[in-house]
């Protein structure tokens, strides 16, 4: 069956391929991308807007809709109770079991996750209710006392209060209380901070960390800012074009990245604590998705193309231990 | 046959272009994509039903308004019964099995119906035209000033709006078409240009221009009510429109207001007003026929469609369902044409609709 | 040479709706100095009032008290033409690209607008455009079309030859790159870059992104709830940050390095920014700070240059 997956693997995607069918042609957003994500670690998917970080940890529990449609590939999960199942051929009520259950999001936009109507203590309730039948008073208290591990003050007041009577931060706490409610086994965290100041994101990064080691749950961090990755994970898979282009620990591939995109991409970034006189552009822009051209992607922009970059696409090979890149730089034809 | 519509609509904006070609021989690069962006509203016009449709009911009333009063075979002042008794409330004479007759049938005074309405129409057509094209300006204006000034200048002229709307029409179409007839009857007589441009505009002749002063009398009471609903809705675009970026570059590069307004804020404005005025239309013929219908608008012999229903009553259903039934349904497409056109205008006018169909008519041209 | 801009006590408040004396205090005195040819940045969070700044330093909108001196001129006393003058030598690059073009004119007409309303005469106009375009990367293709036939990158090079065709003497840009991906933000800065240095302009950079404000700026300054707490030049305030709010907000960025960003000590600060509605008694900063003393909860610190060029607004650094 190939439903076997290493004891310290959560999860397991591989070869995922999601399309959308539009009026101006098939966009492949996504286009045969793998990843692991093992125990207790935090995983970042970095890339620029268009890279289809957003799509693969949508089409993970199925979150994708019309026109969008997941062509191929598996997601290999294991549950709390050690079963291995994949989570896009799992028939929808159980999927829907593992959603906010053993698999919780947080997403971007903390105003538009949380409904103005209802107030984050229901929130929270409602997501308890979802998953466990517990009686209202014990989801109450457990409300309260979410609230208080995400260091929101005064959270027995808080807890009664509508979303637009919290700040941003505030909001974006209530969301991962929400999302941290059933102990999840992994937490999908979609740009959590770019909307947030950056004194906030600082607190916000460093409860996500706090509450993966209390919770021991594994992260999945998605983002365009190179700092928050240094700063939170553990592995890193860089993304363009909707494919992967380079994945490793987090101090291989800021002290040695491999792939060109990577390197350039890490001199346009300024960093503050370096002398820049200049930083270094990537010329050009992201192709198209839509009947992408053959041959590697990033070849149109890549310095260093040769012929066979832009006739065959490179296969991904471990360069280094846990160092894996897919170029034709490093890969012998 | 919308491939037929969409190059004849193609060819007309073709010939415009050349037009403006010949007086700036440079107009056709500079505004190329404002070309392409019009030639793909007219596909996306031809691509709808209901916009060929409507379209096509607006050209017919327009026509028919146009040479109507030219090309009635009788002038409506003449009371054909008086000379043939025969014709009095001819029922319809419709081939086969009839033959000769008056098409339509004719009315209590004899007349043709079918004549009559060539008359109606003009009548209604610009009528509707002249409350639409005087209360629409005047309510947009006054939105625009409210909505970008802000402040007291908004509270006032909102106030005023509010003022107006609360006025009832009808009373006030009654109050004026009690009082006012006279008046504008002595305006006419002393402005004989002014009269015989609307008595030509109206189809109507020199001896109606009391029932002129009628007609106007309800033009008036309709263009007060009217314009309040333009300047209400112009003023809640222009404050969206107003906090958007590209109004405060406008502003830092040192625009006047006025300039701002015209050149920046209105264009973008636009597109839901014409929808609404393309609606206007249609509601402006059928509230101006009520009125008439009411007896306030201009009388015997002015062939005005609601007037004519509103006769046909006393004899109605037995000897006169022919007018009420005729009249009624040349309303009824008048109105039909412009509320469909209206529909179909605003998925035209909409950039995110026609966006979609561009990127439609782009994958099909790349299959063939 | 004497500075390009003076700006005195500037301040700006808003009134809140329904209150006839409460006040947002967006801007509440402000003062600094722009010398010819720098790049002068300006750093703080959400609410700070750094946009409002940027704003009424051009007039945009329009200050509640302060001086604001270009050209020897007060601005802020400027009417008809002589206003009309400071526009066109005062600029502002805005933060969206999508939304500061206005959707219905050409590109050509966008950026022939302002030479018309200044009754500034081009010979050809096609020629002129299109060298112009070359200069921000953009080409001859691009003339006709309509904003939203461009991406959102290539909108802001429109955005910016807009602001620089007058050629100004100085340029306020509030956020220009925070809405381009990482790549193209490279692009758009090394361009600023090149301009200025072309046009010897003046740049007032507001952005909360201090990494880039550090690589744009020559000095920089932090603001905090409608006030600067530091100036000093980017080198010095990224080594040395006295104000215990600048050294909350460097100790926060994410520093793309992982070795040092998992040693560095990070400073955490409590709470929330308060609200410029009621900002707090004596120095605004001290609910939040982790060094506050008494006399910061009663009396505001002035500014003060504790090194040659370096202020800062801190109870702290005052010699009693």
């Amino acid at each position: 069956m190939g439903m076997s997956l290493d004891e310290k693997t959560v999860l397991k995607v591989k070869d995922l391929d999601v399309r959308f069918y539009t009026y101006a042609g098939v966009v492949h957003a996504v286009s045969k991308v793998s990843f692991d994500v093992y125990e207790k670690e935090v995983v970042s998917l970095v890339g620029e807007t268009g890279c289809g970080k957003t799509v693969t940890t949508r089409a993970i529990t199925r979150l994708i809709e019309s026109p969008g449609r997941i062509v191929g590939g598996s997601a290999l999960f294991r549950r709390r109770n050690g079963e291995v199942i994949d989570l896009l051929k799992i028939p929808d009520e159980e999927l829907r079991k593992i959603r906010g259950n053993e698999i919780a999001y947080v997403f971007q936009d903390p105003s538009s996750a949380l409904d103005p109507l209802y107030t984050i203590g229901y929130h929270i309730i409602e997501t308890i209710k979802a998953h466990r039948p517990v009686d209202k008073k014990t989801m109450k208290e457990e409300a309260v006392k979410l609230l208080k591990q995400v260091l929101i003050p005064h959270a027995e007041l808080r807890v009664k209060n509508y979303p637009h009577e919290l700040s941003g931060g505030m909001r974006q706490r209530a969301v991962i209380a929400t999302a941290i409610a059933n102990k999840p086994r992994l937490l999908i965290a979609d740009e959590p901070t770019t909307n947030l100041d950056v004194t906030v994101q600082a607190q916000i990064l460093e409860l996500l960390k706090d509450l993966q080691k209390q919770y021991g749950m594994s992260i999945i961090l998605i983002t365009h800012n190179l700092g928050v990755v240094a700063e939170t994970s553990d592995r890193v898979y860089v993304m363009y074009a909707g494919k992967v282009v380079e994945h490793s620990n987090v101090f291989e591939l800021f002290e040695r990245p491999l792939h060109p995109y990577t390197q350039m991409l890490l001199k346009a970034v300024p960093n503050p604590l370096k002398k820049i006189e200049r930083l270094e552009s990537i010329p050009g822009t992201v192709p198209s998705l839509i009947n992408p051209p053959p041959g590697c992607r990033f070849a149109p922009r890549c310095p260093l193309a040769k012929d066979v970059c832009k006739e065959k696409e490179p296969p991904i090979i471990e360069v280094e231990p846990g160092h894996h890149v897919a170029c034709w730089l490093y890969a012998r034809r | 046959m919308s491939e037929t519509i969409y190059n004849l609509l193609a060819k007309a904006i073709d010939l415009y272009v050349k037009i403006r070609v010949k007086f700036d021989p440079e107009w056709d690069i500079k505004n190329s994509s404002r070309i392409r962006e019009w030639k793909l509203m007219a596909y996306a016009f031809s691509r709808s039903p209901i916009g060929i449709v409507g379209g096509f009911l607006v050209l017919i009333t327009a026509i028919t308004a146009i040479i109507g009063p030219s090309i009635a075979w009788q002038g409506y002042w003449e009371y054909k019964v008086v000379e043939n008794p025969d014709l009095w409330l001819k029922p319809p004479c419709l081939p086969p099995s009839c033959s000769g007759g008056p098409l339509l049938g004719t009315d209590e005074w004899g007349r043709d119906v079918l004549a009559m309405i060539f008359y109606g129409v003009r009548i209604s057509f610009v009528i509707s035209l002249l409350i639409v094209l005087i209360g629409a300006p005047l309510g947009i204006l006054l939105g625009l000033i409210a909505g970008y000034k802000g402040g007291v200048v908004d509270e006032v002229i909102m106030r005023i709006t509010d003022m107006f709307v609360a006025f009832p029409g009808l009373v006030l179409a009654i109050a004026f078409a009690t009082v006012l007839p006279q008046r504008i009857r002595g305006f006419l007589e002393a402005n004989t240009q002014i009269r015989d441009f609307l008595l030509w505009l109206f189809g109507l002749r020199p001896q109606e221009y009391g029932q002129l002063a009628a007609l106007l009398s309800v033009l008036l009471a309709l263009v007060i009510v009217w314009w309040p609903i333009y300047a209400r809705t112009v003023r809640g675009t222009v404050l969206s429109v107003r906090e958007q970026v590209f109004i405060e570059a406008a502003r830092s590069i040192g625009l006047s207001t006025w300039r701002i307004l015209i050149r920046h804020i209105l264009p973008n404005v636009l597109s839901p007003i014409i929808v609404m005025m393309t609606f206007d239309l249609a509601t402006a013929a059928l509230l101006s026929a009520s009125l008439s219908f009411l007896g306030l608008g201009p009388q015997d012999p002015v062939p005005e469609l609601g007037f004519m229903i509103s006769k046909a009553g006393q004899y109605f259903p037995e000897r006169s369902w022919h007018i009420v039934v005729f009249d009624g349904t040349v309303l009824l497409l008048i109105a039909f044409g412009w509320n469909l056109l209206g529909d179909s205008l605003r998925d035209v006018l909409d950039p995110r609709t026609r966006r979609a169909i561009e990127v439609r008519a782009k994958a099909k041209k790349k299959k063939r | 040479m004497a500075p390009i801009l003076v700006v005195k006590d500037l301040k700006k408040y808003f009134s809140v709706r329904g209150s006839l004396f409460k006040k947002v205090r967006a801007v509440d005195g402000v003062s600094f100095e722009l010398e010819h040819g720098e790049t002068f940045g300006v750093v703080g969070e959400t609410g700070c009032g750094k946009s409002t700044l940027g704003r009424t330093v051009l007039r945009l909108l329009e200050p509640t008290a302060g001086k604001i001196i270009f050209e020897n001129k007060d601005v802020t006393k400027l009417k008809g033409a002589e206003l009309k003058e400071f526009r066109r030598k005062a600029q502002m690059v805005f933060q969206d690209p999508h939304s500061s073009l206005n959707p219905r004119m050409t590109i050509a007409e966008i950026l022939l607008e302002p030479l018309k309303e200044h009754g500034i005469h081009v010979d050809e106009p096609e020629r002129f455009l299109v060298e112009n375009l070359e200069m921000v990367g953009l080409g001859k293709e691009h003339l006709y079309r309509y904003p939203h036939e461009l991406s959102g990158g290539q909108k802001q090079r429109v955005a910016i030859l807009r602001a620089i065709l007058l050629k100004p003497k100085f340029i306020v840009l509030d956020e220009p790159t925070s809405a381009l991906d990482v790549s193209v933000q490279a692009q758009i800065l090394n361009l600023l870059k090149d301009l200025q240095k072309k046009l010897r302009a003046s740049y007032i950079f507001i952005s909360h992104d201090l990494a880039v404000v550090k690589y744009m700026s020559k000095r920089i300054a932090v603001m905090y709830l409608g006030k600067f707490v530091e100036i000093a030049d980017s080198d010095t305030i990224f080594e040395k940050p006295l104000h215990p709010y600048t050294q909350a907000l460097f100790s926060s960025i994410p520093i793309p390095d992982p070795k040092i960003a998992r040693s560095k000590k990070r400073i955490i600060l409590q709470g929330e920014p308060p609200s410029p509605v009621n900002p707090p008694p004596g120095c605004r900063f001290h609910p939040r700070c982790p060094k506050a003393m008494d006399i910061c909860k009663k009396k505001e610190p002035a500014m003060m240059e504790v090194e040659p060029g370096h202020y800062v607004a801190c109870w702290l650094y005052a010699k009693r």
